[in-house]
């Protein structure tokens, strides 16, 4: 069904699904590990691309596919590629975009494996790397270099809730022709877009808000233009990256109650904030929602929620 | 932490489920101390990704919790 010019739940719920030969009425799992072709003609021209058919499972598959083209629309990209966890996603989009003697300019407060793979293995190929407060812009404009390929955001990060200005992270980036990737896995496509903000490529671990019930890894990259999307895809493919299709249709399932989930959650977030804000065993509190956070006023301008993570500190530490 | 229940002791987030975890030990243990300062990561920064639950549930929880703290 094409969901392009519909509303963001009609998209979670009917984006990528397709008829099949016996009226599914939801995407069934497609567990094989290849597909047998019509013809050596037709094999030949899957090969060269020529053709739309599936090959083998590493490189696409239609349960997989499904939920693919669900995120590319929610995401408004061109192209979606799933992945075997969030980290795969990372490592495909740097494997992609770095390589010897090019450098990185990463938000220092990420997920830790996000920063811990390039500096004990992107540090071993000679990739070069700056981590820096990236919700100071004037940090990355000092941090760009003429190698520079990739300036990455987490927005909220994680876990100490600083928001970067996409949009004008962007244009600076844009100026020196370097490619913006976000991990949007706080705030999922229900809150924030960053690719309609400017960014190039968006990726998530899908194990979180994506999937929400904690019984799936799994990463997914959203490519804004069809180079970049046929770029990274490859790399992915030759990583061996992909997500297996039962991954897929369990995370397609949960995908369509992002909006309900995402909304309930963040009412109790908002609450839960509010008790420990007037703890008094609480020292400090950071929530994107309470108008104390620094940000707060970008967090209401570029996103349309506050998301339910929260981070905060106790009154004489942990350990009282 | 130890006496939060109905939330998990667990890494992750974004769940049905609320989950509670101490990035300085556990997610971001990865980094060196410097690179935790550096980054705003104190030691006692404790995350709650809340859940859809009851909310009345998730703060009782939390009140017993901080109730045992001296």
């Amino acid at each position: 069904m094409d969901t392009k010019n519909k509303g963001f739940n009609t998209k979670l719920v009917h984006a990528g699904s397709y008829e099949d030969a016996f009226g599914s009425a939801v995407t069934p799992i497609y567990q094989t590990s290849t597909f047998s072709f019509k013809s050596a003609q037709q094999g030949a021209d899957c090969f060269a691309g020529k053709s739309d058919g599936f090959i083998y499972t590493r490189i696409g598959n239609p349960t997989i596919k499904a939920f693919e083209d669900a995120m590319a629309d929610l995401e408004h990209g061109f192209g979606g590629i799933a992945t075997s966890s969030g980290m795969s996603a990372v490592s495909s989009v740097y494997m992609a975009l770095l390589g010897q003697g090019k450098h990185i300019v990463c938000s220092a407060s990420v997920y830790g494996p996000s920063r811990g793979v390039l500096e004990r293995d992107f540090s071993r190929f000679g990739v070069e790397m700056t981590f820096i407060d990236t919700s100071d812009l004037q940090q990355i404009k000092d941090a760009i270099q003429d190698n520079t390929t990739i300036l990455y955001i987490e927005t909220p990060t994680n876990p100490t809730m600083q928001l970067t200005d996409i949009k004008k992270a962007s244009e600076i980036a844009h100026k020196h022709e370097i490619t913006v990737v976000v991990d949007n896995t706080f705030s999922s496509p229900y809150l924030q877009n960053p690719l309609v903000l400017g960014a190039d490529v968006v990726l998530h671990s899908i194990t979180k808000y994506i999937n929400g019930h904690a019984d799936v890894v799994g990463g997914v990259i959203v490519a804004k233009e069809e180079n970049m999307y046929k770029k990274i895809r490859g790399q992915m493919i030759y990583l061996g990256g992909n997500m297996d299709p039962h991954q897929a249709f369990l995370t397609h399932r949960g995908l369509k109650t992002l909006s309900l989930r995402m909304e309930k959650s963040e009412e109790n977030a908002m609450k839960v904030a509010e008790y420990l804000e007037k703890h008094p065993k609480v020292e400090w509190i950071l929530y994107p929602g309470l108008k104390s956070h620094p940000q707060h006023e970008l967090a209401k301008k570029q996103m349309t929620g506050f998301s339910s993570m929260i981070s905060f500190g106790l009154k004489g530490g942990l350990d009282v | 932490m130890d006496n939060v229940h109905l939330a998990a002791l667990a890494v992750s987030l974004g769940g049905v489920e609320s989950l509670i975890q101490h990035p300085t030990s556990m997610t971001h243990a990865g980094m060196s101390q410097d690179a935790r300062e550096k980054a705003g990561i104190s030691d006692g920064l404790v995350r709650f990704s809340v859940g859809i639950e009851n909310v009345e549930d998730i703060i009782e929880d939390l009140e017993q919790a901080m109730a045992k703290i001296s």
